[in-house]
């Protein structure tokens, strides 16, 4: 199987500013650092949803960002189907799609269809395709009776189940989900959960990254498992090794 | 570390943007009336200044100007809400995409950050266009501005120039924004010395000599210039082509430079992850 994204020794620093009185009287510069990211190593294959577990402040968020381009690492490498992101063309994010685990992504004074048709189109897609794209998925997630409301009306169930759409209009190699289901109702985290394990499945060269606290759900769905606590990998391999584990212990 | 800092895209995206900001706008009914509404006192308050002045020695200043002080002061405020929309309307609109964290979902999406900062720039520019048209159709409809001289040609090829110098600075603004936050001095200070030296309200020879050199260096300066003798005096481009090269000499110094500093603030700002912090 085609390795679709691999991460090679990707570390991430983040510079804390001290309030400036407590700057006062220290040396300049005296900022500390906080390491979100020590020497990260995985690849994920065709075909295969990866998991990333670990509790708040574990590094998740800082990982799928890096490698939705977002965020610099200092050191390292991510290749995404086999070209290096770093070269910077901006080319290679049209293949990656990264769902947010926040609902500030969407421009709340427009309807959940004007959104999705604006972002289809800074996806490539023309004025019209964007519209049919977003026709087509508000039909699969049966929206289309809402996706005439604002989005600010729309309930945080709601906009998250925009932004699954948003991930899905323009058909990206990978996507990088960040806490997706949370705020979703059963039966909505059962669609998700099934549209994506169905979309990577689907097709050749196409990937996930699901992010979660929640254990349960990455044995649901994913294949593989990358358990991070502060910054460093603890676990990567098969979910049910890491529950046997735990249990073991 | 490279970075996505192409300034061409799909022009098609261009027009999403406009659209989108477009709806934005309109969907905060009262302040879009509001901004037509104000724009009838502005000109009132201009109209009866230079009714006033009309009678007083102050307007004598205006004599080697060759115009009365209402059309002076009314081409003053339709050009300089050009920098306005530049530099304070494009830095609000940039702000509060971070606030809002749509700046991070567009910079996630295959657009070139440049293009991006620039087509966020396009609605306020359009909006501007229509505002300064409505601000001389109130002028010539109601308070009986005269424009029969004027070379459009000429104010037309004025305008060409100023726009992309404003968005130029209004992206330098914006670049500087995502790293900084609040405060960018760019915005301060051509804002600042704009409404001052530029000549916006009262002609630059009014100020001391020192202040005019100063003035000399600000874009605005140059285009009101320019502009008040094409619209109001009729003046060929032979004859405002000493302003049409300072502009020109302003476009080529802001290119390279606008492109260093975005490059600079952009990468900076993947570093920090600043595209979503407020």
């Amino acid at each position: 199987m085609a390795v679709v994204i691999e991460i090679r020794d990707v570390t991430k620093y983040f510079t804390v500013e001290r309030p400036l009185y407590k700057r006062l009287g220290l040396p300049f510069g005296a900022a500390g650092k906080i390491c979100a990211l020590d020497k990260i190593s995985f690849s994920v294959k065709s075909g295969e949803i990866l998991g990333i577990s670990g509790s708040n402040g574990a590094g998740k968020t800082t990982l799928l960002r890096t490698i939705a381009d977002l965020l610099k690492p200092e050191t390292g490498d991510i290749s995404i189907l086999g070209r290096p992101l770093a070269a910077g063309s901006g080319r290679l994010r049209s293949e990656i799609e990264y769902v947010s685990s926040d609902e500030r992504s969407f421009f709340w004074r427009l309807t959940g269809r004007e959104n999705l048709e604006f972002f289809g189109q800074l996806y490539g897609l023309s004025a019209k395709e964007s519209r049919n794209r977003t026709e087509q998925i508000l039909g699969k997630f049966r929206f289309e009776e809402k996706a005439g409301q604002l989005f600010r009306d729309y309930s945080a169930g709601m906009r998250k189940k925009v932004a699954v759409m948003r991930a899905l209009l323009h058909c990206p190699r990978i996507i990088l989900l960040d806490e997706v289901t949370n705020s979703l109702d059963l039966e909505s985290a059962k669609i998700v959960k099934t549209l994506v394990r169905e979309y990577v499945s689907n097709q050749k060269c196409r990937a996930a990254i699901w992010s979660t606290h929640r254990f349960e759900e990455i044995a649901e769905i994913c294949d593989k498992v990358l358990v991070i606590e502060d910054g460093t990998v603890r676990f990567h391999g098969v979910p049910g090794d890491y529950q046997r584990g735990l249990i073991c212990k | 570390m490279q970075i996505d800092s192409r300034w061409t895209d799909n022009p098609a995206k261009a027009v999403a943007f406009i659209k989108k900001d477009m709806k934005i706008a309109a969907s905060y009914r009262l302040q879009f009336a509001f901004q037509f509404v104000q724009i009838f006192f502005s000109v009132t308050v201009i109209y009866f200044i230079g009714k006033m002045l009309g009678t007083s020695t102050g307007a004598s200043l205006l004599k080697g100007c060759n115009t009365d002080y209402f059309s002076f002061a009314l081409v003053g405020l339709a050009v300089n809400s050009y920098l306005k929309a530049g530099l304070v309307a494009i830095t609000n609109d940039i702000r509060q995409t971070m606030n809002q964290g749509t700046l991070e979902a567009m910079c996630a999406t295959p657009i070139g950050y440049n293009w991006l900062l620039l087509c966020s720039s396009l609605w306020q520019f359009v909006f501007e266009t229509v505002r300064v048209g409505f601000h001389f159709l109130l002028a010539i409809a109601v308070f009986g501005m005269r424009l029969r001289d004027a070379n459009w040609a000429g104010a037309i090829l004025c305008l060409i120039l100023t726009v992309p110098i404003f968005m130029m600075l209004g992206i330098i603004s914006c670049s500087i924004l995502i790293i900084v936050k609040q405060g960018d001095p760019i915005n301060w200070i051509f804002s600042s010395l704009s409404a001052l030296l530029a000549g916006t309200m009262f002609p630059v020879g009014v100020l001391p000599p020192w202040l005019q050199t100063i003035a000399m260096c600000l874009p605005l300066t140059h285009s009101l210039e320019a502009m008040r003798r094409c619209l109001l005096a009729g003046a060929g481009i032979g004859q405002v082509w000493m302003n049409i090269c300072a502009l020109l000499v302003f476009i080529v110094v802001l290119i390279p430079l606008t492109m260093a500093i975005t490059g600079i603030c952009m990468k900076a700002a993947k570093k920090q992850g600043a595209f979503s912090t407020y």
